[in-house]
């Protein structure tokens, strides 16, 4: 088992007796994108800013590679490449002057990367960063967290005002990041873009941690509607017996269910019985994130 | 460095400005001067008749010598008011309209220690005032040689520290209102409040027995008090000023070392 990058342990913060988020357990590896789940005030930025030493926290523990995180733990974010949730940027200034204050102040010479991923996000450096749209504005940012090549990103809603394309450039981006050995955790409401650039999850509501799960085992327990078309009408009794199916529902020669893990057994039998097509409607991470902070049981994915 | 051009960058404009409000104020007064001395008899008899209380108030002393006229027409209030306002307007800036404009979420996330940040910004501004302060040297020394005003470069100095201390004075307590809470209007507003009623007290104390109280803790007491265009630099009430001015900045950099920054 590698050492983690960060790992969290029973993190709790409190704003005087206002509760931020309790006892947050889990572990990003070298490598390893997370996605950071929930709703708005479910604790994600909270958990974030405890993590880069902008709030204390009430108790548990936060370690970034090996270092305990503390605010005044500085020499450690030398390490760290953060993205805050709002823009965080230096308004009188070109895209160019931010990026390179920010670089100096590092003691790091990251020419080449701002160059480069300004060509990428296809960012006018010379603009003043007032003149720039959020979606530019956002590009800056985004340089910024990444152009000293950390080992550690915590990026909070990172594609917030981006354009598709920019989107998928970003994209591509975290991937090469993750293929150098950083470990990511990201917070999103584009949920479909977690489920596409993170190895595993972790979901938070009202302050509390409900999931940690790998995406694809998470999918893998989920819920997914199957239509089966056959030859012939079929009875309701041919799939008695078979696990894991729910809702069976009978149109003449479609039959229409809800399945919960693997669908072997069901696809066998209905093969058995003169199966001719089959139409599968997965959930999408989405419907798991709404099902969960709506009330659904944890229970239920993660065992 | 970086962060200290990044600080005198920031704030280069409105330095230009009140740099040049100073100058200008600094010539316009002396401009007058020629035209009050040649009038000395007839003023002098014409401030006698001046209230008691009137002439307390703006500490009018022997105000036909050149001494006199600067204290009474720059010394006692505007350019205190020009260093004071510099030094709260910075200290303000210092921490808390980083945080309000959110760019302490990237400043605060490099590896430097909130105390070096906070500490550079504090140079930065004690830098500006004492520049500040040169700036009015050497519009004097060579001012007064125009309109043959006779005052020694040492008083001059004087004059300029206080009026430098004050503002340091009041950077220390803005500065420290910005780190304790992380609100602009919070460190501004408390330090001018603070630099309004120090005054007023200074200004009324001569008439007001109860203020006598208040005097000996009072910042303008201890510096526009000292009588430095008569008197030169007074070293104990300097001293005192520095003390209550590190004692700010420190108290600053303890509270802001491990506060939580807000969202």
């Amino acid at each position: 088992m590698p050492t983690p990058a960060i790992s969290l342990r029973g993190l709790t913060k409190y704003y005087g007796r206002d509760l931020g988020v309790a006892d947050v357990t889990f572990d990003v590896f070298p490598g390893e994108v997370i996605g950071f789940l929930g709703p708005n005030g479910a604790g994600k930025t909270t958990t974030m800013r405890c993590l880069v030493g902008l709030l204390n926290i009430t108790s548990g523990r936060a370690e970034i590679l090996g270092q305990e995180v503390s605010v005044t733990a500085s020499e450690l974010r030398a390490k760290i490449g953060y993205l805050p949730g709002a823009p965080a940027l230096y308004r009188n200034l070109t895209g160019l002057e931010h990026l390179n204050f920010l670089a100096k102040m590092r003691h790091v010479d990251c020419d080449e990367q701002i160059y480069s991923m300004a060509e990428r996000f296809d960012l006018d450096l010379g603009r003043r960063i007032h003149d720039l749209s959020k979606g530019n504005q956002q590009k800056v940012a985004v340089i910024a967290a990444f152009m000293h090549k950390p080992d550690v990103l915590i990026l909070d809603e990172p594609t917030s005002g981006l354009d598709p394309i920019v989107q998928r450039e970003f994209s591509a981006i975290v991937d090469e990041m993750q293929t150098r050995g950083a470990a990511i955790l990201l917070s999103s409401h584009v949920l479909s873009e977690v489920e596409h650039l993170a190895d595993r999850v972790v979901i938070v509501n009202a302050g509390k941690q409900i999931l940690v799960q790998e995406i694809s085992r998470l999918k893998e327990k989920t819920v997914r509607t199957i239509d089966l078309y056959f030859g012939s009408p079929v009875k309701e009794e041919v799939f008695a017996g078979i696990s894991g199916i729910k809702d069976l529902r009978i149109y003449g020669n479609r039959v229409s269910c809800t399945v919960v893990g693997a669908e072997n057994a069901l696809l066998r039998c209905a093969v058995d019985n003169g199966l001719e097509s089959v139409q599968t409607h997965e959930s999408s991470l989405d419907d798991i994130f709404f099902s969960l902070v709506t009330g659904g049981d944890a229970n239920d994915l993660t065992s | 460095m970086t962060l200290l051009l990044k600080t005198a960058r920031d704030h280069w404009r409105s330095y230009l400005i009140w740099t040049l409000g100073l100058l200008a104020m600094v010539g316009i007064q002396l401009s007058v001067y020629p035209t009050v001395r040649s009038s000395a008899a007839g003023l002098a008899s014409f401030l006698d008749n001046y209230p008691e209380a009137l002439k307390q108030i703006f500490r009018m002393e022997d105000y036909t010598s050149g001494a006199g006229y600067l204290s009474t027409e720059l010394f006692s209030m505007m350019l205190p008011l020009i260093f004071i306002s510099i030094g709260a307007s910075w200290g303000a800036n210092a921490s808390a309209q980083e945080e309000e404009r959110r760019t302490a979420d990237i400043l605060l996330t490099l590896p430097i220690s909130r105390v070096k940040i906070l500490g550079i910004k504090i140079f930065t501004a004690i830098l500006a005032q004492v520049l500040l302060a040169m700036v009015l040297v050497f519009s004097l020394v060579i001012g007064i040689r125009f309109v043959d005003l006779s005052l020694g470069t040492s008083k001059i100095i004087a004059g300029a520290l206080t009026g430098a201390l004050l503002g340091i004075l009041f950077n220390s307590v803005a500065t420290f209102l910005g780190a304790a809470w992380g609100k602009r209007s919070i460190a501004m507003g408390g330090a001018i409040g603070l630099a309004i009623a120090g005054f007023l007290f200074f200004s009324l104390a001569p008439l007001v027995d109860t203020f006598d109280r208040i005097t000996p803790i009072n910042p303008f007491q201890w510096t526009l008090g000292s009588r430095p265009l008569f008197d030169g630099v007074d070293v104990g009430y300097t001293l005192l000023s520095l003390v209550v001015a590190l004692g700010f900045y420190g108290a600053s950099l303890f509270v802001f070392r491990r506060r939580d920054i807000q969202a």
